[in-house]
């Protein structure tokens, strides 16, 4: 698989940038449980890898009379952080539902990692569904099930377990003190972070990120917004964030799409004095004094 | 006291007999609740408008049972099964064949109940199922079960007392049981002492199962 994928949109820090490996990247490399049949199925060829993790070609979605998307072509590079903004009614959560595979489009076609998933058997789009991590606004956390649980939930739903990584994810996320809780005893910020840690147990090549930050504060959001960046930095996911939040566009996103009553509107290069590679101390310095 | 005492001196067989039978026939609509009601609520949520297995036939027909059996008089209930009772068991006599249509109704009161907890479950934890690729039976068993679960186990204690009160007019077909025996011995008889004390009797098992099942729902909760 592809954990710190060829990021053709986005310099990529090599592990030379980082003068200890973290734990969790290690493990990151070296463990893939995939059995070969699966392999086959999941790891995409050096020529689907290549291809952006998500285009969109002349993407119509109608419900009855209502056009919930118009005409929308899009590709987000591998390894960006994307941004898609718009009001309310203008078309994000049927944009998220067809990245997510979770819908079809009524025209044109939709390419995730390398795949139409409209050309796909029932099995196959899960498969591919497995692929793709989602975070939403209100986490939508279990409270029954521990910290823990709730992370290897998705390993669960696709029969698999991978104990190791799920601890290196407690660690990533900072909550190994919180694995035997419950997300009724942890703040807003412990529960979305418990849900990227969920969001990224499958190793996701596509983060989905349907207003991560609108429930939290502004201090922790800039933390989940960072967390999101070493995500994005550790494993290689390409991150979609929509959102309202311009700020938040503003600290992660390279481009933002701008949607208005199903339209995309523009594709905007956020300007804020950041150079091409992000994540590095130095640039979080330079970010933080120079604004 | 003494009145209290005779009673169990000259009838304390008797009130065990009937405790027995009140609990096989309890303990029987309990089975039928877990095993049909659970699957037939759950049924009735995901089939219904905006679920995700909607399907208005399904719906319209798991719907319609329990709308039929639960607004049905109990009684008449018991009645209108008896050729029913009659062809399944040979007979409509007796603790067993009496528990019969006491399954129906447990059934279709455990559904609605089931139906109505699920419903209260919040919209993005099927969300997140979905958005996990998880099958319908993994969304049932992994995130719905085990968010509804203390609310299951709650709204089961009040259908088993529900049960329980059900039961006593189960006598008119030879089910027996507390209530039976209440009415038969005590009432009948003019013994209002025996009849008192088995009142009590009731009250008291009534009382030590909504604790249990407050306890036990109390002990699931983590939400």
């Amino acid at each position: 698989m592809h954990l710190l994928g060829a990021g053709e949109g986005r310099m990529l820090p090599t592990s030379a940038q980082h003068p200890v490996t973290p734990p969790w990247r290690m493990i990151a490399i070296t463990v893939h449980p995939a059995s070969s049949e699966e392999r086959s199925v999941e790891e995409p060829s050096p020529e689907r890898r290549s291809r952006p993790a998500v285009e969109l070609s002349a993407v119509t979605k109608r419900f009855g009379v209502v056009t919930a998307l118009d005409d929308v072509s899009l590709a987000i590079e591998r390894g960006e952080i994307f941004g898609v903004l718009g009001e309310s009614g203008a078309g994000k959560s049927t944009l998220l539902e067809l990245l997510g595979c979770l819908d079809h489009p009524t025209d044109g076609t939709v390419v995730v990692d390398g795949v139409d998933p409209s050309t796909l058997s029932a099995r196959k789009l899960n498969r591919l569904r497995h692929r793709i991590g989602t975070v939403f606004q209100g986490f939508n956390l279990l409270g029954n099930r521990t910290v823990r649980d709730n992370i290897e939930l998705p390993l669960t739903i696709q029969r698999r377990r991978d104990p190791e990584f799920v601890e290196s994810l407690l660690g990533f996320v900072g909550l190994e003190h919180r694995a035997d809780h419950h997300p009724a005893q942890l703040s807003g910020g412990e529960k979305q972070r418990v849900a990227i840690a969920r969001a990224l147990a499958t190793r996701p090549t596509v983060l989905l990120c349907d207003e991560p930050t609108s429930a939290l504060d502004t201090h922790t959001t800039a933390d989940i917004l960072r967390l999101l960046e070493n995500a994005r930095d550790e494993f290689g996911a390409t991150i979609v964030i929509v959102t309202h939040e311009l700020d938040v566009v503003k600290t992660v996103c390279r481009r933002a799409a701008v949607f208005e009553r199903g339209r995309l509107r523009e594709i905007l290069e956020v300007t804020s004095g950041r150079g091409g590679s992000v994540g590095t101390y130095l640039e979080h310095a330079r970010r933080a004094l120079q604004e | 006291m003494s009145a209290i005492r005779d009673v169990f001196v000259d009838y304390g067989d008797k009130i065990a007999q009937a405790l027995i039978e009140t609990g096989y026939m309890v303990v029987i609509a309990i089975i039928a609740a877990v095993l049909l009601g659970l699957p037939l609520g759950t049924l009735i949520y995901l089939t219904r408008r905006g679920g995700p297995l909607e399907h208005r036939v399904v719906w319209a027909l798991a719907d319609l049972y329990v709308t039929i059996v639960r607004s049905f008089p109990f009684l008449l209930f018991v009645v209108f099964m008896i050729p029913v009772t009659r062809f399944v068991f040979g007979t409509t006599f007796g603790t067993t064949a009496a528990s019969f249509p006491l399954a129906f109704v447990a059934v279709a009161i455990y559904a609605r109940l089931v139906e109505q907890i699920l419903l209260e479950i919040p919209s993005g934890i099927l969300k997140a199922a979905r958005s996990m690729g998880a099958s319908v039976w993994q969304t049932v068993t992994k995130f719905l079960y085990v968010e509804a679960r203390s609310g299951l186990v709650y709204a089961l204690t009040s259908a088993t007392i529900s049960f329980v009160s059900y039961s006593t007019v189960l006598g008119v077909v030879g089910g027996g049981g507390v209530g039976d025996f209440a009415l038969r011995y005590g009432y009948q008889e003019y013994k209002f002492a025996l009849m008192y004390v088995t009142i009590v009797l009731i009250i008291v098992c009534v009382l030590l199962l909504q604790m249990t099942g407050h306890l036990v729902s109390r002990a699931l909760d983590k939400r």
